[in-house]
């Protein structure tokens, strides 16, 4: 079960609450840091690697909504973890890092389970956000304020200059799919 | 297959019951759809959440940049030995014992995240900022002294007992850190428990006791943030 405290880091992140962040940044930059410089990284490889896995975790957890049960502090630690390994070995330094670490995950392991759920939903975010530009300014624009909630369709119809609601929900839908055609051409 | 429309209806709660039964029937046995589905949802939080995630990834920065300056990074082993000292002598000195002289298991795993006692007691008559002083500067029986009478006023703060036990530890009292560990590791919150176990651990290490160490070490679980440090260390012993 996920303590009070664990859900109270998310429930922090998710309101971007500073006592919070600070909180996360006291009580567990030590270790991340300590972790990485005993495995050949330095102070600027463990900050990059904590702003990673704080924001996988809000991306999957906070505004994802996902459920967790685990510790929180645990989930950071396996994030960090698994990025340095991935890091390592894109640099191509199998030889430094113990990689028999690594394989001592049993990968159906919980904790590694939601790592790997936070990082996949963070590369998501990011991969959509890099490529959401490249929509037409029309689409952008349609996405946005059907988001927002505050706007009747009738209200976007006239905002957009479209002559019925049936031809914004069509519009929403094409660029819904060109966005989906530009995030696979660009992120496989 | 195009299923934006379908996709939609399903994550704005427009389908009908039956029709989502049915949706969900088709979800289990395509992967594909599935996909698609993912991708769609994270649309939706992308729409929704990307000036959040923005500010936060600034806070982020910002943070970050305190807590992983060079400063904040500094050995404990240059607290002890080097404070006081001309900045420039310090620097030698830390080079020198790095070079020369190998820390002991304990002081390569000893690290503790800093002490904040006036974040929780921002009522309190007392200025608790010279404990946080004491304690992070490494003056532990000051820091052990203040923390006795912190705890009189607020005898349930489980963390300042932590530190009052990392105080003790620090000082060599291995019988009073040890009771106080013991005592968190079985009542306290279970991140304060994590903590506790493994400066328990770490108390019995420093003390020469290799085999409670061990012993402890070896119960704590996978799911505590120190399990990867706990792990090494048994293999160091």
């Amino acid at each position: 079960m996920t303590d009070m405290s664990d859900q109270r880091y998310i429930d922090g992140l998710r309101r971007r609450d500073d006592h919070i962040i600070a909180e996360i940044y006291e009580e567990f930059s030590g270790l991340v840091r300590s972790w990485v410089s005993r495995n050949n990284g330095n102070t600027a490889d463990a900050q990059d690697l904590f702003q990673e896995a704080i924001l996988a975790i809000y991306d999957r957890y906070g505004a994802g909504g996902a459920s967790f049960s685990g510790s929180f502090g645990g989930l950071l630690m396996t994030i960090c973890k698994r990025r340095w390994y991935d890091r390592l070995k894109q640099k191509k330094r199998e030889t430094d890092v113990r990689l028999s670490e690594a394989e001592r995950y049993d990968k159906e392991d919980e904790p590694w389970k939601a790592a790997e759920e936070a990082l996949a939903e963070k590369e998501r975010q990011e991969g959509l956000a890099r490529v959401f530009t490249l929509l037409s300014e029309q689409c952008q624009k349609l996405l946005a304020l059907f988001t927002t909630g505050t706007t009747s369709t009738e209200q976007l119809a006239t905002e957009l200059g479209m002559e019925s609601t049936n031809a914004v929900y069509q519009s929403k839908h094409r660029c819904i799919s060109r966005w989906r055609q530009l995030y696979y051409e660009h992120n496989k | 297959m195009d299923e934006t429309l379908r996709i939609d209806r399903y994550l704005s709660g427009a389908m009908t019951a039956a029709e989502r039964q049915g949706f969900e029937r088709e979800l289990a046995d395509d992967a594909d759809l599935r996909e698609q589905l993912a991708l769609q949802r994270s649309m939706q939080q992308f729409l929704e959440h990307r000036n959040d995630r923005q500010e936060l990834q600034q806070k982020l920065k910002d943070t970050g940049a305190d807590y992983f300056s060079e400063k904040r990074a500094r050995s404990r082993l240059w607290v002890r030995w080097a404070a006081g000292s001309a900045a420039a002598a310090a620097v030698v000195l830390l080079i020198v014992w790095q070079v020369f002289f190998q820390p002991s298991l304990y002081d390569t795993y000893a690290d503790f995240p800093a002490l904040a006692l006036t974040e929780k007691s921002t009522d309190a008559p007392v200025d608790w900022s010279q404990t946080e002083v004491a304690f992070n500067g490494g003056e532990y029986a000051t820091a052990a002294e203040q923390l006795e009478q912190y705890l009189q006023t607020y005898p349930d703060d489980q963390q300042a007992q932590l530190y009052l036990g990392i105080a003790r530890m620090e000082l060599g009292q291995a019988e009073e850190a040890d009771a106080v560990f013991q005592q968190l590791a079985e009542e306290a919150s279970p991140d304060i428990r994590a903590y506790a176990k493994w400066y328990h651990a770490l108390n019995y290490l420093k003390a020469g006791d290799e085999a409670s160490c061990r012993a402890v070490l070896e119960e704590i679980p996978e799911a505590s943030p120190f399990y990867e440090e706990a792990q090494e260390l048994l293999g160091k012993l």
